[in-house]
């Protein structure tokens, strides 16, 4: 693959990307169907979420380490042969793509739902993609200086929004202990499995890889990283559980951000921090799709030796346009995040690991 | 001339996005609302009191009304189910029909005893309502209420219920959760608007006493004069309360409360500890006295207020919660709750003025 001297990242603008990527759209999913199994048990999954990651970026900071320059698409066609290294590459493609696209269906659904219930569909899908083409035309390292610019805001919004809810936390909702067990048999029901995929965004690294300058401390700075977008959907669960109780979160669609509307601010305009979050997921968003186009584009590019970037970029976008134009039912785009994670888990947790082995075994 | 098309085309798409705009004045905001049922005919009487944004020329309604710079209007409709209410008040309505700007919803205790779920899973469901909307419940016709209410007596009691000793305000969010459990009971406050016969004819906010909730079914009334009491087991206004002990002799104000719950499978001991200034006291006895005599009366009247709760099957202070908690037996919980021993201590200490002993 060909790099461009003038789009290198620092190891901190790769963090602030994986931190806010990985958070994506999940504190306002995720809860409601944890709730809907687990009642309130639902914080316990979380652990062996973020030890599978840590597992997974493990794997792929070594694997890159070993094809240095290559992206995921073309080591795996110099590993498994052009049909089937074609093959995995291409899933890897449909999973990049499809993680754009269904978070940008959520976050349209989301910001209709709570925000702009007048405003026109169509409107909202046009003014995101808009700006995530021209950001693309911008290159990855203007990309990168832009998350870094806005990241201390960010996370001072993701401060201000979470700390004040703990003011209708009740702690006896969490309560009791001991019968966290009984769920049993709830914690590996398919959905709650299929989230080991939740944190994806740090298996961009397979495309970023040869555009980070200094890679010593990546793992470290992948780890902070996924560690912080972690304990970000910790309290999008635990909030809404400690002020609604489990029996009234699981009748809620979009527990967190119903439990963002307990809180009440006069010096906000209309007085709810709520106001806050459409501004800071609005970035976030946009964040999401960079990543997943970049890693589509980029794949594609690797597997049809496109020379035009720009129309391929054009062209995907206008798909994507018209696909989110199509009205899905919830339920339908649940399944589909549920299954896109088990591919995603297959694509990018086990093949991957097979993949260490050979090649610490090739090393001796 | 590409990018001129392109551009021309980008700006018809941002077309779009004018169809949808209402502009204020074709919106109907309605600011409160009144449940109750007709229990003759068995259909249920909502009022909705609407802010008016249109000229003064152009309103005709025969409800309307203004009150300093606020002016409003009352609808009413009768239904035999919620959601129909709620779509007869919107074909009434000639703009937009705004309920996240309602501020608070009053039930009337017709409604409360018939139940009130299927009404606030109707707010969930939909999601129009703010969360942050305060209940109470009245014996006061709704539409009454509203009308001598006016749309600002409530709210600024609402905004200030910091300084109201005797207001019990319960958010949505806060009544919700115990809908579906009957371990703690909701409460709210009940109100009534008199209209003074003076010749202002200024409202007056009347609190009637406090209603007891089994999940979503009123189940006990505390009176007028017991509902200052209740403020012991919770303070919720965080405020100072004053008590009138010894047949009226003794003003007592309460500083500072704990609460502490010592449950056992058999016994419960309410443990409320109290710190307070004695502002009058016609006698003067000496202040170990005092404060034995404090404990003694205030205890007195808890433990009746426990007692009365308890035998309606009514967990006041979240008993049923505490034993879920330990992971005990809570099945037929009202039943079980009639079987407990409660037990109220009240422990005084009395500080003379400006906290100095």
């Amino acid at each position: 693959m060909k790099i461009n001297n003038r789009e290198m990242m620092t190891n901190r603008q790769f963090l602030f990307i994986v931190l806010f990527t990985n958070i994506c759209v999940t504190p306002f999913v995720a809860p409601s169907l944890f709730f809907a199994h687990i009642g309130h048990g639902s914080y316990l999954p979380l652990v062996g979420i973020f030890l599978f990651t840590i597992g997974a970026t493990y794997v792929a900071i070594k694997i890159c380490e070993h094809f240095k320059e290559e992206n995921i698409v073309e080591w795996s066609r110099s590993l498994f042969g052009k049909w089937f290294g074609t093959l995995y590459g291409f899933a890897v493609i449909v999973i990049f793509y499809l993680w754009g696209y269904l978070m940008m269906y959520v976050f349209i659904e989301l910001i209709i739902y709570t925000q702009l219930p007048q405003t026109s569909r169509m409107l909202l899908i046009f003014f995101i993609l808009a700006v995530t083409v021209y950001m693309l035309r911008q290159g990855l390292s203007t990309f990168s200086r832009f998350v870094e610019l806005f990241a201390p805001l960010t996370l001072l919004i993701l401060v201000l929004i979470n700390v004040p809810q703990f003011k209708n936390v009740s702690f006896q909702h969490f309560l009791p202990f001991e019968t966290l067990p009984e769920y049993g048999m709830g914690y590996f029901h398919y959905q709650i499995v299929s989230q080991l995929f939740m944190f994806r965004a740090v298996f961009i690294i397979y495309f970023f890889y040869p555009f980070i300058e200094k890679r010593g401390k990546l793992f470290r700075f992948a780890i902070l990283a996924t560690t912080i977008s972690v304990l970000q959907v910790f309290l999008s669960i635990i909030l809404p559980l400690g002020i609604f109780g489990k029996d009234f979160v699981k009748r809620l669609s979009f527990p967190y951000q119903e439990s963002l509307e307990t809180v009440s601010i006069t010096m906000l305009p209309l007085d709810r921090i709520s106001i806050l979050t459409s501004i800071i997921w609005q970035l976030i968003i946009l964040y999401v799709l960079y990543v997943s186009f970049f890693a589509t584009i980029s794949g594609i590019r690797s597997i049809f030796r496109f020379e035009s970037e720009r129309w391929l970029t054009y062209s995907l976008l206008t798909l994507t346009f018209f696909l989110a134009l199509y009205p899905f039912s919830k339920d339908f785009i649940i399944k589909m995040i549920v299954y896109w994670s088990f591919a995603g888990i297959f694509v990018f947790g086990i093949v991957p690991f097979f993949v260490w082995l050979y090649v610490r075994s090739k090393k001796g | 001339m590409k990018k001129i098309t392109l551009l021309l085309v980008a700006v018809l798409l941002l077309l779009s996005g004018c169809v949808g705009v209402y502009e204020i004045k074709h919106q109907s905001f309605i600011t409160a609302m009144a449940i109750q049922l007709e229990e003759e005919e068995n259909r249920i009487k909502v009022s909705v009191l609407e802010l008016v944004t249109e000229p003064l020329d152009t309103v005709s309604e025969n409800s309307e009304q203004s009150t300093g710079n606020v002016r409003s209007r009352i609808i009413t409709v009768t239904c035999k189910q919620f959601p129909d209410c709620m779509e007869r008040i919107r074909a009434s309505l000639s703009t937009r029909f705004v309920l996240d700007k309602m501020k608070f919803i009053i039930f009337h205790e017709t409604i409360l005893e018939h139940g009130i779920k299927e009404i606030m899973e109707y707010f969930f469901q939909i999601g129009i309502v703010e969360l942050t909307a305060v209940l109470f419940s009245t014996t006061q016709d709704g539409e009454e209420f509203l009308q001598n209410e006016g749309g600002t007596t409530l709210t600024r009691v609402i905004s200030g219920r910091q300084f109201h000793p005797d207001l019990f305000p319960v958010n949505i969010w806060e009544f919700a959760p115990w809908m579906y459990s009957d371990l703690k009971s909701n409460v709210l406050t009940s109100l009534s608007v008199i209209k003074q016969e003076d010749e202002q004819m200024e409202e007056m906010l009347q609190i009637e006493g406090l209603n007891f909730l089994r999940k979503d079914k009123l189940a006990f009334s505390l009176p007028q004069e017991d509902k200052r009491w209740i403020h012991l087991f919770f303070n919720k206004n965080k405020r100072d309360l004053t008590y009138l002990l010894k047949d009226e002799s003794l003003v007592f104000k309460v500083r500072k409360q704990w609460i502490k719950m010592d449950v056992t499978k058999k016994r419960v001991k309410l443990n409320v500890k109290l710190v307070g200034w004695l502002l009058v006291d016609e006698e003067d006895p000496d202040i170990d006295t005092l404060e034995r005599e404090v404990e003694k009366e205030m205890e007195e009247k808890l433990q009746r207020i426990i007692d009365e709760t308890k035998a309606n099957g009514v967990d006041i202070v979240g008993i049923g919660e505490k034993f879920r908690v330990k992971n005990w037996d809570t099945k037929d919980w009202d039943e079980k709750l009639k079987q407990l021993d409660i037990v109220v201590e009240v422990d005084a200490q009395v500080l003379s003025g400006f906290g100095m002993e």
